[in-house]
């Protein structure tokens, strides 16, 4: 199903480009939505793995695709990586934005993309360093209110995204019963390879 | 002469009397001498005299002589160090040669005299370091018969629980005071923080609290506040309690106490035995398993003093409690929910042994050795089969001495030198190679000074080095002024530390369900090399060779204030404080592990400051009713956070959805502080029918208590936890003159299942029975 499905990507895609080059026509703008993901599981059953996800597909992606472009960013507990530098053969990246409201932001950045280093992460981790605070006195993990993370995809387009809630079934008052690790999250994904988040 | 002398020294009012002998003298001087009741000679002694309205001194021999005029009565004063005021008239007429002046010595049993503020008895007014005492009527009238209830009903002292029950002291966390019994530190604290509710009360003559910092003579933890439990042998031939108290939740206390004075009352001797018992209670029912657990604990306290002769005493200690905890609790052990009996036995002791020694009539001796363990055991076993889930052992024990030296350096200023050190040994299955031995030394010299009539000025210094953290010096400069009569003016400025905890140092611990690990200090270097050769680092963020000993949290406090008395009817105190607190010891991350999880130690990051204002009223109307109101308004901040704000670098969503900076204004400090809080007591006494009511509430405005909204800061309406009133009641009643009858009722109003709120079992009710005899 999903080679058909590829192939007959690949089949539009060959379409396009064939016909662009006769006549120059711009392709209708895709209209960018916000979309919410919820329950998004990452290490749930904490074995130090990771869950994939593209922007593109609007999905999880496959563990044995760990090693390709078909992923965007993958998620391990609290630890969000990008398809970038050591952690993947993409050319991802992402920027922390903070004091940023999330559906006010109209463009992601120029440059200063981190990408995945030896020591270092493009979405750097612990406590009050990337996109939450931990309280460690109640053990719970919260989204920091304004931090918004914009990520350049594997193939090097542009989304942006804020973390919503860690925890199963996204309660508003989080106890020490609630099941963490199950992410809920928000993103606008720009296909088109601008850097523009605003709705034509 | 002498012999005539001996017969004429009867006992008058029990150590102050005037002496007259007859013989001609001219030209007309008073002459006279100072002694203590021994007979010694008292050197330096100040001497005010009313009609020349100028101060005189005795000389080495104790003696002076006062010019005058012409025979009649004058009025003189005589002050020194350690020795109650002595103001009396006397009366000069012709054929007194000498006048014997006898000064008693402070007992502790006095009221107005303390001990806490600068390790020398002085009196408690106008004393530049404001002490407040719990005296033992008190303890007994008011039903209390655990440390945390007592304390928790004085002014500007908040119970709050973490890790069991301490104390909030000028918005400080519970770790940031001192508890003490008879002077010495006592241990047995978890993550640094001490329970108060260990601790059984009903032998204790007194507590003293001393606000503000005290580090400059007792070290480590003396930062917001020193409590300090005193319990001595009584004066008295003979005293026998018996007492028995039952109430709600199956509490039941027993206790007797015995003390004896023998051989002129040379030799005292005393005992006390307690046994207290609670079902416990739980507050969440839908929970398995109480929030305070059933528990059982024997307390035993004895003590021997000895006056050898006139210049030697030895005094011995030795306190030890034994306390079996059991509950239940449910456990998730293989996707099954199983039960789990929990079991916890504490044990503690301390010994201590003192011997005092008065070199001349000017200096004393004192040595102290003191050693005390703590040690608690708990173990969980799958309720039904005898499997053991888990245990855990902590033991700590610490070996002590001292030498405290003491001088009457001229008749208003008095020296107080002291050296010691101390051994702490840790023994834990959390910490690194399971025990952690160091060591301590330190030094302290306090100066006490009146440079002129109501003019008091203190200064303490103490220096301490320890094995495993940086050394500390605590400077301490104090002052009062008399204004006039009843008004006075005090202020003390201080620095305080606070020691990292056995934690903070010797752990060694790996979360087995989240597989996060924290090292101590002390063993983080070695333990990330272990795991680098185990293969268990995935990344490291810090240079090993840069991770520093730490430094003790440290502060430096102002306390300034006013007290007026009129009479002893009305009393008005007033005390502006600032703790600026440095160093506060916090995570830092180490390294990455393969399981993707951190590995923390701990550095010395932020700083913080408490400030505010107490108040305390108290109105005595005819010796029938009794008035205890006081008022604390506090302030914090994390310095860090208040530069984070101004830099608008922390945001919240506003109320259109939007994010936005938070505003300083919405900033609420630190969290588990109360910006209102107040105290209020008042004792309706009936000596007609020996009966007295006793009725006292504490006060608590709204509190943060957690962040909601995600940016780590107290910052929303919804983040505070309500404020609340706790009230109690007792009521005392005196029959056949040994007994007495009480009734009391803990948490007059029934306040519960705020989720929020001390841990409390609503209202309960205590009827007790004691007897007392003494001769």
């Amino acid at each position: 199903m999903i080679i058909f499905r590829s192939f007959a990507l690949f089949l539009i895609t060959a379409l396009i480009i064939s016909c662009s080059e006769e006549s120059i026509i711009e392709p209708d703008p895709v209209p960018i939505e916000s979309v919410i993901i919820s329950e998004f599981p990452a290490d749930t059953g904490r074995k130090g793995e990771y869950t994939f996800f593209s922007f593109k597909e609007g999905k999880m992606i496959p563990r044995e695709d760990s090693a390709t472009t078909k992923w965007d960013i993958a998620f391990q507990a609290t630890t969000i990586i990008t398809n970038s530098g050591v952690r993947g053969p993409g050319n991802g990246g992402a920027i922390v934005l903070r004091n940023t409201d999330f559906a006010s932001l109209k463009e992601a950045p120029a440059d200063g993309y981190e990408i995945e280093g030896e020591k270092t992460y493009a979405i750097p981790t612990g406590s009050g360093n990337g996109w939450y605070n931990y309280d460690s006195k109640n053990m719970i993990i919260r989204p920091i209110p304004g931090v918004v993370l914009v990520i350049r995809t594997a193939d090097g387009k542009y989304a942006k995204m804020q973390i919503l809630n860690y925890y199963k079934g996204a309660p508003e008052n989080i106890t020490q019963d609630d099941i963490s690790r199950f992410y809920k999250f928000e993103y606008v994904y720009q296909p088109d390879g601008s850097r523009s988040f605003e709705k034509k | 002469m002498k012999t005539m002398l001996k017969y004429r020294l009867f006992l008058f009012t029990i150590f102050n009397f005037l002496f007259l002998i007859n013989l001609q003298s001219q030209p007309l001087v008073i002459n006279g001498r100072v002694t203590d009741v021994n007979e010694f000679p008292l050197k330096f002694v100040k001497i005010e005299s009313m009609y020349h309205n100028k101060e005189f001194r005795t000389d080495k021999n104790g003696n002076f002589s006062i010019p005058i005029k012409d025979y009649g009565k004058y009025r003189l004063k005589f002050q020194h160090f350690g020795y109650t005021p002595l103001d009396t008239v006397v009366d000069f007429r012709q054929g007194i040669e000498l006048i014997k002046i006898v000064l008693s010595e402070y007992f502790f049993k006095s009221e107005n005299v303390v001990i806490t503020g600068t390790r020398t008895l002085k009196e408690i007014e106008n004393h530049p370091i404001p002490t407040k005492v719990i005296g033992g009527s008190e303890i007994r009238f008011s039903g209390n018969n655990r440390l945390d209830e007592i304390i928790g009903e004085q002014s500007g002292m908040l119970l709050v629980e973490d890790h069991g029950r301490g104390v909030q002291i000028q918005g400080l966390d519970p770790s940031y005071a001192l508890i003490m019994i008879n002077g010495e530190p006592i241990i047995g604290t978890m993550q640094g923080k001490l329970n108060l509710e260990r601790f059984a009360i009903g032998n204790l003559n007194r507590v003293e609290i001393v606000k503000g910092p005290s580090s400059s003579l007792y070290g480590s933890n003396a930062l917001a506040g020193v409590i300090n439990l005193i319990i001595e042998t009584p004066y008295n031939d003979l005293n026998f309690d018996l007492s028995s108290r039952y109430g709600g939740n199956n509490t039941l206390e027993l206790a007797t106490g015995l003390s004896k004075r023998l051989f002129e009352k040379k030799l005292g001797f005393d005992v006390y035995i307690n046994r207290y018992y609670t079902d416990g209670f739980n507050v969440d029912d839908s929970r398995i398993g109480n929030t305070v657990p059933k528990s059982e604990t024997y307390s035993i306290i004895t003590g021997l003093n000895y006056r050898i002769d006139q210049k030697n005493d030895l005094n011995f200690r030795l306190r030890a409690s034994f306390e079996n905890q059991s509950n239940q609790f449910e456990v998730i052990d293989n996707d099954s929910k199983r039960l789990l009996d929990d079991k916890t036995t504490t044990n503690d002791g301390n010994l201590m042994l003192q011997y005092r020694h008065k070199i001349s009539d000017a200096s004393n001796l004192k040595i102290n050795f003191y050693g005390t363990i703590f040690d608690t055991r708990t173990d969980f076993i799958f309720n039904g089969v005898n499997d053991k889930y888990d245990s855990l052992l902590f033991i700590q024990k610490l070996l002590k001495s001292e030498l405290q030296y003491d001088r009457l350096l001229s008749s208003d200023f008095y020296l107080t030198f002291g050296l010691g050190g101390f051994r702490e040994e840790v023994n834990s299955d959390i910490i690194a190679d399971n025990t952690a031995i160091a060591y301590s030394y330190y030094s302290f010299i306090q100066t006490d000074w009146i440079p002129f009539e109501s003019f008091n000025i203190i200064a303490s210094l103490r220096y301490d080095a320890h094995s495993d953290y940086r050394s500390s010096m605590s400077p301490k400069i104090a002052l009062s002024y008399e204004l006039f009569k009843g008004l006075s003016i005090n202020g003390n400025v201080g620095f305080g530390f606070k020691a990292p905890t056995n934690e903070q140092l010797y752990l060694n611990f790996t979360n087995p369900a989240a597989g996060y690990s924290v090292f101590g200090v002390t063993y983080v270097k070695k333990g990330v090399e272990k795991l680098i050769k185990d293969g268990v680092i995935d990344k490291l963020f810090v240079d090993l060779e840069n991770l520093k000993l730490l430094v003790p949290e440290n502060s430096v406090s102002f306390n300034i204030g006013a007290a007026y008395n009129f009479e002893d009817i009305a009393g008005l105190r007033i005390n502006f404080f600032r703790n600026n607190i440095r160093d506060l010891i916090e995570f830092q991350v180490v390294a990455l592990k393969n399981n993707g999880q951190n590995l923390f130690t701990y550095a010395n990051y932020k700083s913080v400051y408490t400030q505010g204002i107490e108040t305390a009223f108290n109105l005595d109307l005819f010796d029938v009713l009794n008035f205890d109101i006081s008022y604390q308004f506090l302030l914090s901040a994390d310095n860090q956070i208040v530069e984070k704000i101004r830099n608008r670098e922390i945001s919240k969503i506003g109320a259109t959805g939007v994010v936005r900076p938070v505003y300083l204004s919405e900033y609420g400090g630190l969290f588990n502080r109360s910006m209102h809080m107040g105290h209020i007591k008042v004792n309706y006494v009936n000596k007609e029918f020996d009966f007295n009511a006793y009725l006292r509430g504490t006060f608590r405005g709204r509190y943060g208590f957690a962040d909601l909204n995600g940016n780590a800061i107290l910052d929303s309406d919804n983040e505070y936890a309500p404020g609340y009133s706790l009230w109690n009641l007792t009521f005392n009643k005196t029959v056949f003159e040994y007994f007495n009858l009480q009734l009391g009722i803990k948490n007059l109003f029934n306040k519960k299942g705020n989720v929020y709120l001390l841990t409390t079992p609503g209202r309960t009710f205590y009827l007790g029975i004691s007897f007392n005899y003494y001769k």
